[in-house]
This record gives C-alpha cells, sequence and structure tokens, in this order.
C-alpha cells in the first residue's frame, strides 16, 4: 500500500506495543482504535417492533387495571348503605329509644310496686300474673308500639341481609 | 434507575420496565450479533429474538451476574445457533455494518487526519471481519463493551483463561493483518512481536 500511514499515531502506537510485547500498552492503545470504531445500532423502530413481538406473544402483559373492581365497589356500597341506615336510625329513633328505656323503667319499677302491694293485700299469685298480663297486653297493642316494633324487625332484616352480602364477597374474593 | 430496579419493576407487569431495558440494551445486543453474523437483517431479526427469550426467561435472572452479561450471553448464544444452522459463509473481506443499519459515526480529527483515520478504520473492519468468530466477539466484548474477562467468559461460555486467550490472538492477529495492510512503519513485519 503505497501511502504514508505514518502520521497515523493510534495505530502505529499501537503496533509498536505489539512488536515490545507490551500487553498494558497494547491493550490500551487497541482499546482506543476499536472504540472509534463505527459500532453497530439498530435501524429506526426496532425497540417499538421487539415492543410490539412481546405484546403479541403475552411476554409483555398489558398491567392491571387500576381503580376498584365490581366486587370492591359493591361490598364498600354495601357497608356504606349500612353504617347510613345505622347512623340514620340512631339519629331519628335515639331520642325515641330513650324515651322508651326510661319508660320501660318507669313500668318496672310501678309494677313491682304494684305486686308487693297485691301481695301485701291478700291477691294470690295467679290473679297477679292475670294482672300483669291484662296490663303488659294492654300497652303492647297500641298502634305507636306496633308501629316501632315493625320498625325494628325491618331494621333487623337489613341488617341480616347487608352481613349475607358482606359473606358472599368474601367468598367471592377468595376464588 | 439501576439494570436490578427495572428488572424488578418488569417482573412486576410494568410495560414502561421493558421498554427501558429494551433502549437501554438494543446497541450493545445488536453490535455483538452484527459483529457475528455480518448481514444487518439477520442481526435485527436475530436481536429481536434475543430481546424476546431475555423477557420470557426475566424471572431466572440472577442479579449477582450483572444484566449486561446475562443478556449479552443469550444474544451470543442465539447468534451461534444461526450461524451453525446457516453452516459455513464466504466472507467478503469489506464486509462490514451496513444495509439499513445505521453506523455511528466516530470522532472528527480534521481533514488530512480524516483520510488516514477513514483508511485505518476501514482496514481494522476489514481485519476484524477476517477474525475468527470467537476471536472477534471477545474483542469486541473487551474493547467495545467493557467486559471483564470473567463476564466475557460468562457470556461465551468458556473458562476465563480461554477468554484471555481468545482476547490475546485476536489482538495478535488484528496486528498480523494491520501490518500486511501497510500500517506499523518500522514494526512492519506480518509476526513481529518479540515474544510470542
Amino acid at each position: 500500500m503505497g501511502h504514508d500511514r505514518h502520521q497515523m499515531r493510534p495505530v502505529d502506537t499501537w503496533l509498536a506495543a505489539e512488536h515490545r510485547s507490551d500487553d498494558t500498552a497494547a491493550d490500551a492503545a487497541l482499546r482506543t482504535l476499536i472504540r472509534e470504531l463505527p459500532t453497530t445500532a439498530p435501524p429506526v423502530g426496532f425497540a417499538s417492533r421487539v415492543m410490539a413481538a412481546a405484546a403479541r406473544d403475552g411476554i409483555v402483559r398489558t398491567p392491571p387495571r387500576r381503580g376498584w373492581s365490581g366486587p370492591t365497589v359493591r361490598l364498600l356500597a354495601w357497608c356504606g348503605g349500612g353504617a347510613a341506615a345505622l347512623v340514620g336510625t340512631l339519629v331519628v329513633l335515639g331520642p325515641v329509644l330513650v324515651r322508651q328505656v326510661v319508660r320501660l323503667l318507669n313500668f318496672s319499677v310501678q309494677g313491682f310496686v304494684w305486686i308487693v302491694r297485691g301481695l301485701e293485700g291478700g291477691l294470690d299469685t295467679w290473679s297477679l300474673m292475670a294482672e300483669i298480663g291484662r296490663a303488659v297486653g294492654a300497652s303492647l297493642t297500641t298502634p305507636q308500639v306496633s308501629a316501632r316494633v315493625v320498625v325494628l324487625e325491618l331494621v333487623g332484616v337489613a341488617a341480616l341481609y347487608t352481613l349475607h352480602r358482606v359473606l358472599s364477597y368474601d367468598k367471592e374474593s377468595t376464588r | 434507575m439501576s439494570d436490578d430496579r427495572l428488572v424488578r419493576d418488569a417482573l412486576a407487569g410494568q410495560q414502561d420496565a421493558y421498554a427501558g431495558l429494551l433502549q437501554r440494551y438494543e446497541r450493545p445486543v445488536f453490535n455483538v450479533i452484527a459483529r457475528l453474523v455480518h448481514d444487518p437483517g439477520v442481526a435485527e431479526e436475530l436481536a429481536q429474538e434475543t430481546f424476546l427469550k431475555a423477557f420470557r426467561r426475566l424471572d431466572t435472572f440472577d442479579q449477582r451476574r450483572g444484566f449486561s452479561p446475562w443478556l449479552l450471553r443469550i444474544a451470543h448464544n442465539t447468534a451461534i445457533d444461526a450461524l451453525r444452522r446457516r453452516g459455513p459463509q464466504t466472507l467478503d473481506i469489506d464486509a462490514g455494518p451496513g444495509g439499513d443499519a445505521r453506523v455511528v459515526a466516530s470522532s472528527d480529527p480534521g481533514p488530512d487526519r480524516q483520510t488516514e483515520h477513514r483508511l485505518a478504520v476501514r482496514d481494522l473492519v476489514a481485519a476484524l471481519v477476517r477474525l475468527r468468530p470467537e476471536h472477534r466477539l471477545a474483542l469486541v466484548l473487551r474493547f467495545q463493551e467493557a467486559q471483564s474477562y470473567k463476564q466475557i467468559a460468562y457470556v461465551m461460555g468458556v473458562s476465563e483463561g480461554t477468554a484471555k486467550s481468545y482476547v490475546h490472538r485476536a489482538r495478535g492477529r488484528l496486528a498480523d493483518e494491520m501490518r500486511t495492510a501497510g500500517w506499523g512503519g518500522a514494526t512492519n513485519r506480518p509476526g513481529s512481536r518479540s515474544t510470542e
């Protein structure tokens, strides 16, 4: 080859080091030369083609949908509804319930006093029980008491149904 | 973000992590494969196959090895399997990167030195192509991809001593080829080393 190569120092540096068997210098010089060689980069669009192929083959999975699943939403709705119903019941019926408890206590005390006086006055046990039965029956058959009993029963039914839905969700989520 | 973190995120299903690993390593993988097969179209196919294999086996990746050697090992094995299937090929001595593959330009030393540099690069690339595939790969891994001898041994599936021997022989052979091409001045004698 005719052209003058002597000014190509990196190549000459390397070859001189090889000639001297100076491995360290030869390594360093060759490293500089090799790093200057053109590297082969992938063609434009290579990365997206690989990702498309990976998705097609199911290797790269679509990430799970963020947000709440159906069963979770239903559970939260039921719990929320149950809590709201409970709070609403307590707010609306709380004062009423307190009054009823007070009345019941008052009724119990009066009843006890009546029983003691009756026994002291000579009434027999059967007569006493008949009187108590008539008094209790009369108080329960008023419209207000009947309505309250019905409401309490409805609240109980709603609570049982909510519990049933919660238990059903628990079964679904562990499948 | 570290390779280990990207791998963990990818295994957790984050698509961005797969894309991150791909962007980080597409060039070295493609470079290693292209140095072995010399055909840019085949290199692209094999590089894609390498990444798909790596993504499928991501759960087997051992963090102690490092992601780069692990991935390059898959690339090496994929290319070698393809070469074995193709059988012996006639090499074009001027062959090198070409076709749709993009050649990334090196530094620009100035007009006269540019010509010298271009000639030197041409001769060096031609000499590299004439090396045996395992010697060529060892050289590229050592000097372009900055892998240690231990990592080169792992990538190529050989002992560390063999990896060192490949690099040493490749260097010697390359030097002979460059001297034959007229480089080296006073040391311009093929095989001219003081000791072997």
